[in-house]
This record gives C-alpha cells, sequence and structure tokens, in this order.
C-alpha cells in the first residue's frame, strides 16, 4: 500500500469520530519544541557545518497536533523544520499516526510511524527527552538520521505481565515501506561527485523489539532486530543496488533515582554494488558496527551530568582513520523550568569515519575536538 | 550520650514527619476502576506512560494536577521526580507518537469531578480534599 494510502486512511479514521464530537471531548492537544545549537571544532568541519569556524547552523523546530476521541484512540500529526549545515531548511512530515489500543497487550498504529528499533531510536529526534546535545553517532548519526527514524506502515505492540518474580515485556512488531531522502547522509560520497540518487531510496522493512522490563527495579534489558529487503536507486548516471540486511540491537537501561546506565551494541551489515555508467561494478558493502556506554546523574533539581563513550567501527572498510569514530563525551543539561533548557557538550574524538563529509574538508584530522552548545525550548 | 539521644530523637522525628507526609496523599479512581489497592510500582508504570492498566486487569487512564505541592509530593513519593523531569518524559513519549499527554486538571476539587465523571481514571489528591463521589485506593 502507497504511503500516501495509508495516510488518507490514518486521517479518515480520525476524522470521522472527530466531527461528531466538541473540541474538548476530543482532547486536542498541541506540543512542540525547537532548539537552536552552536557547534565548534578544533579541526576539521563536522555535520556539514563550517564548524572550525564555529557554526550556528543547526536548529530544529517540530509542531504536534493530537486528539483523542476516545480513550482508545489518539491520533497525530507532527511536522519538523530542521536545518543542520548546508542539509535540511526545510518542513518535512515527522510522522502522522493512527493508534488504536485494544488492551494492554495490544496496540496497532499505522501511517507515517516512528521505528522502534534499538534503545534511542523513537526519540532520537525528540531533543528535550534526553539530556544529551547530540546521542552516540555510533549508532544514532544524525547526518542519516531522517533514513532511521520512520517508515509508511505500521506497528503493533503491547505489555505482557510475566508475573512479579519475573517482571514486564514490552513487544513491538513493524513493517511497511523506509523512503531514504535522496540528501540523506549515506549518499555523501556520491552527491559530492556529482552521481547522486535521482530520487529517494525505498525499500521494504519489518522487525522486532523486545524491552524486558526486569523484576529488579530500573532495569530494562532488550534487543531488535530489523531486516531491509533488497532495493536499488537509480543515480545520476549510474545505479546502486543494496542486498538484503539487518539493523540489530542488544541493549539495556538501569534507572534509579537520580542515577540512569545505559548500554548499546549495534550491527548494520550492508552489501551493495554500485553501477556507475562507463565504470566497472565496485562494491559499497559496509558492516558497521557501533556500541556505547553512558551515565547520568542528576546532581540538582535542575543540573544533570553526564558522560558516554561511543564507538564505531566499518569492518568493510579500508584500515586507517575513515574506518572507526571513538567518541568520550562529556555533557551537561541545565533545565531553567519546565519550557526552557541548556545543555553543552563536549566531545574526545578519534577516526574520521563519522560526522565529516568530504565537502567541508579538504584535509581531514585524525584527532578533533568537538563542542556543542544546544538552547531549547518545549511545551 | 546526650547527643546520641538528641539525633535518635530527630530522625524519628523525621520519619514521622516523612510518614506524615506520604499519608496526606491519597490515590483515588473512578468507581468504575475494578481495584481496591495498587502497588507503587503500578502506579509508577502508570504515571510514567509504561503501562495503562492494573495488575487486576483494570484498565486506567491517570490524571494529573497542574504544578502544586500535592502534584509535586506525589510525583517525589511515587515516581521519584519532579515536576520538571515528569513533564520532558512525557513530552518525548507524545512527541514520539508513542502516547497522549495525561489529562491535566486545575485543583483538587476539580480533580474529584473529572475522575467522578470519567470511567477508568485514576489520581490523586490530598486527604483533606473531599473525595467521596470516587473510589479511595490503598497503596501498598
Amino acid at each position: 500500500m502507497s504511503s500516501r494510502w495509508i495516510c488518507a486512511l490514518a486521517l479518515l479514521l480520525g476524522v470521522t469520530p472527530a466531527v461528531a464530537q466538541s473540541l474538548d471531548d476530543l482532547n486536542v492537544q498541541v506540543h512542540g519544541y525547537a532548539t537552536q545549537g552552536f557547534l565548534y571544532t578544533n579541526y576539521n568541519n563536522a555535520f556539514y557545518t563550517n564548524s572550525s569556524s564555529g557554526s550556528p547552523a543547526w536548529t530544529e523546530a517540530v509542531i504536534n497536533v493530537s486528539l483523542q476521541p476516545k480513550p482508545q484512540l489518539s491520533i497525530g500529526v507532527q511536522a519538523r523544520y530542521q536545518l543542520l549545515g548546508d542539509t535540511g531548511n526545510a518542513i518535512t512530515l515527522d510522522w502522522a499516526a493512527a493508534d488504536y489500543k485494544l488492551g494492554e497487550r495490544l496496540g496497532v498504529r499505522f501511517g507515517k510511524v516512528k521505528t522502534p528499533w534499538g534503545l534511542f531510536n523513537e526519540i532520537q529526534d525528540i531533543d528535550p527527552s534526553y539530556m544529551w546535545a547530540l546521542l552516540p553517532q555510533s549508532i544514532y548519526d544524525i547526518t542519516t538520521r531522517n533514513a532511521d527514524l520512520s517508515h509508511f506502515g505500521g506497528i503493533a505492540y503491547g505489555a505482557l505481565r510475566l508475573g512479579s518474580s519475573f517482571g514486564l515485556v514490552d513487544y513491538r512488531i513493524w513493517g511497511g515501506e523506509q523512503v531514504v531522502p535522496s540528501d540523506d547522509g549515506q549518499f555523501d560520497d556520491l552527491n559530492e561527485s556529482g552521481n547522486g540518487p535521482a530520487g529517494p531510496l525505498a525499500f521494504g522493512t519489518y522487525g522486532g523489539a523486545l524491552h524486558w522490563r526486569t523484576p529488579v527495579t530500573g532495569l530494562m534489558l532488550g534487543a531488535s532486530d530489523g531486516r531491509a529487503n533488497q532495493a536499488s536507486v537509480a543515480l545520476h548516471g549510474g545505479s546502486e543496488l543494496f542486498a538484503a540486511w539487518n539493523n540489530l540491537s542488544y541493549f539495556a537501561r538501569y534507572d534509579r533515582r537520580k542515577l540512569m546506565l545505559a548500554a548499546e551494541w549495534n550491527r548494520q551489515a550492508s552489501p551493495g554494488v554500485l553501477l556507475l555508467t562507463d565504470q566497472p561494478a565496485s562494491s559499497v558493502d559496509s558492516d558497521v558496527r557501533g556500541w556505547y556506554c553512558m551515565t547520568t546523574y542528576k546532581l540538582t533539581e535542575k543540573l544533570s551530568g553526564g558522560f558516554y563513550h561511543s564507538q564505531f567501527f566499518d569492518h568493510d572498510a579500508p584500515l586507517g582513520n575513515d574506518r572507526f569514530a571513538k567518541d568520550w563525551t562529556l555533557s551537561s543539561r541545565y533545565d531553567v523550568n519546565e519550557f526552557f533548557y541548556i545543555k553543552t557538550e563536549e566531545h574526545f574524538i578519534h577516526g574520521s569515519a563519522l560526522s565529516l563529509d568530504p565537502a567541508h574538508n579538504n584535509t581531514i584530522q585524525p584527532h578533533y575536538d568537538l563542542t556543542a552548545l544546544k538552547i531549547g525550548v518545549s511545551f | 550520650m546526650k547527643k546520641a539521644i538528641l539525633t535518635v530523637t530527630l530522625l524519628a522525628f523525621a520519619a514521622l514527619c516523612a510518614a506524615r507526609a506520604q499519608a496526606q496523599i491519597v490515590v483515588i479512581a473512578n468507581t468504575s476502576v475494578s481495584a481496591d489497592a495498587v502497588s507503587k510500582a503500578e502506579l509508577r508504570d502508570v504515571y510514567n506512560g509504561v503501562s495503562t492498566s492494573l495488575k487486576s486487569g483494570a484498565r486506567v487512564r491517570p490524571v494529573i494536577l497542574k504544578d502544586c505541592p500535592t502534584h509535586n509530593q506525589f510525583l517525589m513519593d511515587y515516581l521519584g521526580k519532579n515536576s520538571v523531569t515528569f513533564l520532558i518524559a512525557w513530552r518525548g513519549l507524545v512527541l514520539s507518537g508513542q502516547a497522549t499527554m495525561p489529562k491535566s486538571v486545575d485543583s483538587e476539587p476539580a480533580m474529584v469531578d473529572y475522575i467522578s465523571k470519567t470511567a477508568g481514571t485514576i489520581g490523586y489528591v490530598s486527604k483533606a480534599t473531599p473525595h467521596d463521589s470516587v473510589k479511595e485506593l490503598s497503596v501498598h
């Protein structure tokens, strides 16, 4: 089913009961957030910006409208403006979905929905919901974020109680079509050489995730595995073919009073072939593996501090600094009140496999520091 | 010795105050909710958006007070959060399409009134607030 039909169906489901009820009964809610960031690197230019000179080209704004005509049914739509360096600067549909909850054990959500893989994917673009200015880039790469965030299709979800001795399991099963925009970070090299995609890359996807909320208070263990069907995209001057691949994650999180600990491991092995006119076929296989461990601590009611270490490796890349990225990060967040917050973060990075596009970097230093500042408002 | 007695007295007084403060909050529900008691863990799951039902099987929807001492005390006692952390967590769920923000009411009488009229709702008020029209759930 095409994405347009799914959206139309979702809207129809929402509108039909909506016209019969007052706004108050519909529980109409409007939420959103906006952030303005600043990036500075002592070497290299990160995230399509001229960060070595200091760059404020990092802006996001999100507006969300939802309604709940019945306790089991909610409908929502969210639009996003994003600017990151030379990319974005456009308003896009973040998600638009109808959610029907049959009970705690089963709910369904369909339309354009967030894909629930990994520990943070569903909220990786919801800046107010976590303390970091940048999530660990080894798994949540901001330059390819739009490709991972959502899909057109559906999710079935629910929670199963395992008894007081075994806790509770949240499950999510998803399927549909994923669409990767032609300006996504994974096409940087092709776009730079003038051979970029002529249109978006679309492919079927399905997967599942389990979050086990263990009997140990605050401890959650989880895993997710997503499958992407084989796909191809027409390029300006050829085509690129991708074999089917998996997006596998294992993760754990522990929350106890003021302390949060989390860790995640992810692998995305993506075999591919690049066919450019008048050139022999070339392999564009990648086997990327990322992991991180993080901790945050609430120092006062308004101030939180945190640290993470993150590593990324592409096992199919040639040996050298382009094969990996290691990031030691110190971070803090200050909530001025329930609406405004400030984030400051310092990254100590070794390796150039992430964040550095060729158009903004004539030469690359393997060791560099990145400072991220961000102010945000949410409501 | 005097210091020890003083310390013990102060600790006992602090514990008494804490117990008394917690006792001032009562958890209430619409009479349609098929439960007479609720555990702290269940309350935490419901108010964190993790769960929409109690172990008894009763489906519940949380209702919250706007920022006030009763609200703050409830969050701290049962969720270990302040109101800012609570709101931020819910905004994450709302903005990622996973939940709708809980209904928020202006005052404790409004909380009792809303819950008495709305099936499947659960909330909290100070014990001093008249709440005969709703069910009081014991917390264990």
